[in-house]
């Protein structure tokens, strides 16, 4: 039988064995691993209180953007950021990643700092160079919110990029109070593709050999997944979602936006159909930027800022979300700075602008046209959200932003 | 035989009659070698610096490479044996005496004893004027028109590639927003067509740049047939020119890359203003071009060598005519007695399989050594992207314009705009945010 028809039946012998010898493991070995942690903590903990304070979306604005060409008015390119929202909300501008040995300024990295509140010397678990498949140690905000409140999965979601699929498994911690059973859902288009190919494969009409194919496209993609969970965020909703989407923009991948632009049109469509109380958008075009043509990362910028404008006026439109959606606005890094070179934009060399970010607040309990000057960490995100929704983010170790706080 | 070239015998006589230096004479004529080769090296890197130097540069060391050819034939020649020196082989055509010594970078070669030689026609004093400022700039002119026509050619065969390779760049990195789907191979294929015509380019422009050099006629470097045929004569030597390239590139690209580390070397650099910066890339510049510069004139030395070795075994073979040759290479191999025929080795019939297979081997070596040459300018690009003349301009190609200063810290800024920008953005951001 087809592997990645496994979720039909209840649970197969080789499962079976598997579970139990990681479970095994992770008791003897005094929960230091992972996966087992979250296993165990699914059966013990059991929420029950709904969920009725603020939505929260996050807008990563990256991947890496720097001060200049964001919050400067005189040479943003994102206006609506800068001039429209802005003065609607809490200004943080001396935002930063801290100047810490094995912390790195880099988008997996920034993207946990601002999910966890804490900064951590990630390492690829694979050990794979320049790889970003991290593990956190403590939990996400949305297993402290899923936790708390009985918010199912699908309304806890992160929308990510079609080419960092490193990204798509920051959906929960190895914390053992924590972990699988409080996962987010991760909504990108390798999740379509996958669903896709399911799809083929099991409505599959044509030739056994091109079947094949399908099914060894369909493993490549499975096996990214190397904790072998995601199986499990394949619900109704999420599998309904995928299913509303190919019959808007068929089959061919061609028909859907592309890059930032993807990304601002799935979250427009989950606020439509799976109205998540939690969502985190991760841009990360502007990060090309690397190698050369710095007009790539100004229009990336300009891109996800017609992105957030989209969002936030999808938000006003949503009876969901009118005046129920906090914002918050902050890039996973910064860049460089250095005049030395002509594209000045790397941020893996620990540069001071590399650490310099910021943050915009705004929304139901946020202070209006506030800046605060003072310098500010971005591990403070986490608990903030954590303080707007009513949970307590005990494994975080910023203090909350309590300026933005009206 | 030109009627202003001396004949083999009245060069033999000469040589006879040449005076003895003392010691004294010769030490001091050492030091002062010395001191012209410092002062020339000098402004070589001085040139680097610029567009126009560059171009100076490329007429400045095809001179050299002319001159080289020169002394090739002259050490190969009967003439040498007889113990012609090279200068006096050089005095007798009034056309070589140029090359006596070294090219120089602006006064005209001998330029006093031109002077000397208006002022003694008793010429009017316009014309003694314009011989004084003819003497003050002439070789200035020459390494400007020589190197005008030098790059020129080069640029026609060599900028095509380099182009494609622009475009590559900017197209390639759309795929950032259009990511990999109808037109993603557009910028990856243009790039790949760009590397195969800069190898196929630089299979050719090398050995047709020396042979511009030697003949000093810009439309030599067109006869296809004579340069393609003196490069199927000598692959070996073709394959390590490339290597030669590939090898001196690393440097360069190294120095090219090394200022975006400048702030991890020293941090307090992340505070320099903007005209400090300018000044210490200014000064980088100008020290790394003490490698390129020598590393440039060094290749077109070493494709002249190759050059007159593989004119000379093909004239001398027979497979090239004295009369397909430009008037002045006719000249100076006949008077070196080079020019007749000698019997060549013929080699045996069971041989040549392993001799195709040989130059096959050695064909397809040279083609992937440029290729390490083009992937060490990707890899460059790559750390250190510098905006159109990474891709145009190949220092040890095309021009050796070998200063980058990022061209927003010459820029003007806008009123009320401290320079140092970034600190700048700090102090202000929010503030006229109107909050």
């Amino acid at each position: 039988m087809n592997k990645f028809n496994i979720s039909a039946q209840p649970i197969d012998r080789r499962r079976f064995l598997k579970g139990a010898l990681i479970g095994a493991g992770a008791i003897s070995l005094g929960n230091r691993l992972s996966l087992p942690n979250s296993i165990a903590s699914e059966a013990s903990i059991v929420t029950t209180r709904p969920y009725n304070g603020p939505n929260i979306i996050i807008i990563r604005f990256g991947g890496g953007v720097r001060r200049p060409e964001t919050i400067d008015p005189d040479h943003t390119y994102s206006p609506f950021l800068c001039k429209e929202l802005a003065p609607k909300g809490t200004l943080f501008k001396n935002m930063e990643i801290i100047s810490q040995e094995g912390i790195e300024t880099s988008h997996g990295e920034g993207t946990l700092n601002i999910l966890t509140g804490k900064y951590d010397n990630y390492k690829d678990v694979g050990g794979k160079f320049l790889g970003a498949r991290f593990e956190s140690k403590v939990p996400t905000v949305f297993e402290y919110l899923r936790k708390e409140y009985e918010i199912p999965e699908y309304q806890t979601l992160i929308i990510n990029g079609e080419d960092r699929t490193d990204e798509e498994f920051y959906t929960f911690s190895n914390h053992h109070l924590f972990g699988l059973r409080y996962r987010s859902t991760v909504l990108s288009l390798y999740r379509f593709k996958t669903h896709l190919l399911r799809r083929q494969i099991s409505n599959w009409k044509g030739p056994v050999e091109n079947l094949n194919e399908k099914k060894q496209e369909l493993k490549n993609l499975e096996e990214l997944d190397h904790r072998d969970v995601e199986r499990s965020a394949r619900t109704p909703e999420i599998e309904a979602f995928w299913e509303r989407w190919r019959q808007y923009y068929g089959e061919s991948g061609l028909v859907n936006p592309r890059g930032d632009r993807l990304l601002t049109e799935l979250a427009i469509r989950a606020m439509r159909e799976l109205k998540p109380k939690m969502m985190m958008v991760n841009y990360q075009d502007s990060d090309y930027v690397h190698w050369g043509n710095i007009t790539h990362y100004t229009r990336a910028i300009a891109i996800m800022d017609e992105g957030l404008q989209r969002i936030v006026r999808a938000a006003e439109a949503n009876e969901e979300y009118h005046n129920n959606t906090i914002f918050v606005v902050v890039p996973d890094c910064g860049r460089d700075d250095n005049r030395f070179v002509a594209v000045p934009c790397q941020h893996h060399f620990g540069s001071k602008s590399a650490h310099e970010i910021f943050a915009l607040l705004l929304g139901p309990g946020i202070a209006q046209g506030q800046v605060v000057d003072k310098k500010v960490d971005q591990i403070s995100v986490a608990p903030t959200i954590g303080r707007l929704m009513g949970v307590k983010t005990e494994f975080s170790e910023g203090p909350v932003l309590e300026q933005a706080l009206a | 035989m030109n009627g202003q070239t001396a004949t083999s015998a009245e060069a033999a006589a000469m040589a006879v009659h040449l005076p003895v230096r003392s010691m004294g004479a010769k030490f001091l004529a050492g030091c002062r070698k010395i001191l012209v080769f410092f002062c020339k090296y000098f402004w070589g890197m001085i040139f680097c610096q610029s567009m126009l130097g560059g171009i100076l540069i490329v007429g400045w060391t095809y001179r050299l490479a002319q001159r080289s050819v020169l002394k090739y034939w002259w050490r190969q020649s009967e003439l040498r044996k007889k113990g012609v020196s090279f200068i006096t082989f050089l005095e007798m055509s009034e056309r070589n005496r140029i090359h006596a010594r070294w090219p120089n970078w602006f006064v005209q070669a001998k330029a006093w004893n031109a002077i000397q030689t208006c002022y003694q026609a008793r010429s009017g004093i316009w014309t003694i004027c314009r011989g004084i400022g003819r003497a003050a700039v002439h070789s200035l002119w020459l390494n400007f028109k020589i190197g005008t026509q030098g790059i020129f050619n080069t640029w026609v065969l060599t900028l095509p590639g380099c182009i494609l390779w622009l475009f590559a760049w900017y197209d390639g990195w759309n795929n950032s927003f259009n990511k990999g789907y109808e037109q993603a191979a557009v910028g990856p294929l243009t790039g790949l067509l760009g590397v195969a015509l800069f190898i196929m380019a630089m299979l050719y422009v090398p050995m047709a740049q020396a042979r511009q050099a030697a003949t000093g006629n810009w439309r030599a470097f067109y006869q296809v047939r004579l340069v393609w045929g003196l490069v199927r004569r000598k692959w070996l030597a073709c394959l390590g020119l490339a290597m030669f390239y590939s090898i001196l590139s690393i440097p360069v690209s190294i120095l090219n890359i090394t200022p975006i580390f400048f702030i991890q070397m020293n941090p307090s650099l992340s505070q320099a203003t903007d005209a400090q910066i300018v000044k210490i890339l200014e000064t980088y510049f100008f020290w790394s071009s003490l490698f390129v510069f020598p590393a440039y004139v060094v290749l077109r030395l070493a494709a002249a060598r190759i050059y007159a070795s593989a004119l000379l075994q093909a004239v001398q073979s027979g497979r090239v005519t004295l009369t397909s040759l430009k008037a002045g290479e006719q000249e100076d191999l006949e008077h070196l007695g080079l020019s007749t025929r000698r019997e060549q080795r013929r080699i045996p019939v069971a041989l040549k399989p392993l001799l195709w297979l040989l130059r096959t081997t050695v064909k397809t070596a040279t083609i992937f050594i440029w290729f390490t040459f083009v992937s060490q300018i990707f890899i460059r690009e790559f750390f250190n992207y510098h905006p159109q003349r990474g891709w145009l301009n190949q220092p040890l190609v095309q021009l050796p314009w070998f200063q980058h200063v990022p061209e927003g810290l010459h820029a003007p800024k806008p009123a009320g705009q401290g320079e140092h920008r970034h600190e700048n953005t700090k102090d202000n951001a929010a503030d006229k945010n109107g909050h």
